[in-house]
């Protein structure tokens, strides 16, 4: 695991039901613009993008930029169409990634 | 300091009429006395008591007390010339500057110290979905049940499901207990939630984790999550009535003690000035029932030594190191200022 995250949304929904997700995940977001201890810049390590797929299908994607507070939280909606997991995929400028999967029953 | 002082100079000037500035150094006295009664409410009610009747054997007391005669009380303000008025009201005035802050021992009513913040980080914190500090105590879930140490035991492995076990814990903390080290086996001194943590890894054989080590933040966290919503409880030692009472009176002095280049003592603000504006944000009582908490200025979760380090520098004092015998002490006294409020752990604050 690279970095924890956070998923809240609900594990059952009726079909066509618009259901809220929201994520939550732990991660510095350094900006690039700050110098440690000993004076060297920090380089920046942001997470870049959030991608999010329902069975297969992209249902969200959001990039993110340098200003973006710490451990971002983000949340979205989407239309829950039938059974099946939902992937979530941070990315970081370091190169590490951190996928999550939740399951969704439709009713 | 001095724009300070003359900003309760004059709002003393403009609360009080001609008529109270006349009757201002009886209150005052009577101001004093109360000063003096609640600077002994630490010693037993029969100590207190004892020391209530020397007071009131004090000649002359009667005579500034608010039970005085009116006549006499009428015949010094007609006599007293202008200028030993004003001398009066001055020497009168530096004593409550002195004393008013420990007249006032525990603030009341009590204010919980998210009712301090903005109504968006209210929310943030009410929102367990959205509260980043929630991210920690997820952590510190998966900790508890992690084995450690040589001895391959996990939290869980002795104290089971912590829903249970710590529900109510983080509410007694800080405590006076046996603390032994290195150096003293039989040391008694202020223990906090962080330094328990250490003590149950030294029976795991596990190594004890740095102070503001992420670990350590997570486990304090998710066991003073357990508490949510449950009411502080008195944290006095029933085992070390004796130390507890020291650490104490050393954490009431040092909350009013005055210090740094700013030369402010914690209470000029968390007592005399609550709800007014420092620099955009609202002063508030100073309680520490929400932590650990995300502080929104370190963008990450802090532990109280961490934030009283912050409040240390904000008077420009000394830093001192964590697990200082100071903030030890503060910690202790701040436990009881804020006791029967409700645990807000995990905490967001500004």
């Amino acid at each position: 695991m690279s970095f924890p995250a956070r998923i809240v949304m609900p594990d059952k929904a009726r079909k066509g039901e618009i259901i809220e997700i929201r994520t939550l995940v732990q991660h510095a977001m350094e900006p690039g613009y700050r110098r440690d201890n000993s004076g060297k810049a920090v380089p920046r390590d942001i997470i870049t993008t959030l991608g999010v797929t329902y069975e297969g299908v992209e249902v969200f994607r959001c990039d993110l930029q340098p200003g973006t507070a710490a451990n971002p939280y983000i949340a979205f909606s989407t239309v829950a169409t039938t059974t099946g997991d939902l992937l979530f995929t941070w990315t970081d400028m370091a190169g590490k990634s951190q996928v999550e999967r939740r399951k969704l029953t439709v009713t | 300091m001095a724009i300070e002082q003359c900003a309760l100079t004059s709002t003393f000037r403009l609360q009080l009429d001609r008529r109270q500035q006349k009757q201002l150094p009886l209150t005052l006295g009577y101001a004093c006395l109360a000063g003096l009664s609640s600077a002994l409410s630490p010693l037993k009610n029969r100590e207190r008591e004892v020391r209530r009747r020397a007071l009131r054997d004090v000649p002359g007391h009667e005579r500034a007390g608010p039970g005085a005669p009116p006549l006499v009380r009428e015949r010094e303000e007609r006599t007293a010339s202008r200028p030993a008025r004003a001398a009066h009201f001055g020497m009168a005035l530096t004593a409550l500057i002195c004393t008013s802050a420990i007249a006032q021992e525990r603030p009341s009513p009590q204010r919980p110290g998210i009712s301090f913040q903005s109504v968006e980080t209210q929310a943030l914190q009410a929102d367990e979905s959205r509260n980043p500090g929630m991210l920690w105590v997820e952590h510190g879930g998966k900790l508890w049940n992690e084995p450690a140490g040589t001895s391959a035991k996990s939290c869980a492995s002795c104290h089971g499901a912590a829903e249970t076990s710590m529900k109510g814990v983080a509410a007694r903390y800080p405590t006076v207990d046996s603390k032994p080290n290195l150096a003293d086996h039989n040391a008694v001194d202020v223990i906090l939630l962080e330094d328990k943590i250490n003590l149950c890894r030294g029976r795991q054989l596990a190594d004890e984790l740095p102070d503001e080590n992420q670990p350590l933040l997570s486990l304090t966290a998710f066991v003073s999550y357990q508490s949510r919503g449950m009411l502080r409880s008195l944290a006095r030692s029933p085992y070390y009535p004796v130390e507890a009472e020291a650490a104490f009176e050393r954490g009431r002095k040092l909350f009013h003690t005055r210090q740094g280049q700013l030369n402010l003592s914690c209470a000029q603000c968390h007592d005399d000035l609550v709800g007014k504006k420092l620099r955009g944000d609202t002063i508030s009582q100073g309680q520490t029932h929400a932590w650990p908490a995300y502080r929104l200025e370190w963008q990450t979760m802090g532990s109280l030594q961490r934030r009283l380090r912050a409040c240390s520098l904000g008077v420009r004092a000394e830093v001192l190191d964590y697990g200082h015998p100071d903030y030890l002490a503060l910690e202790y006294y701040l436990a009881w200022r804020g006791e029967g409020l409700p645990m807000e752990s995990p905490g967001v604050r500004r």
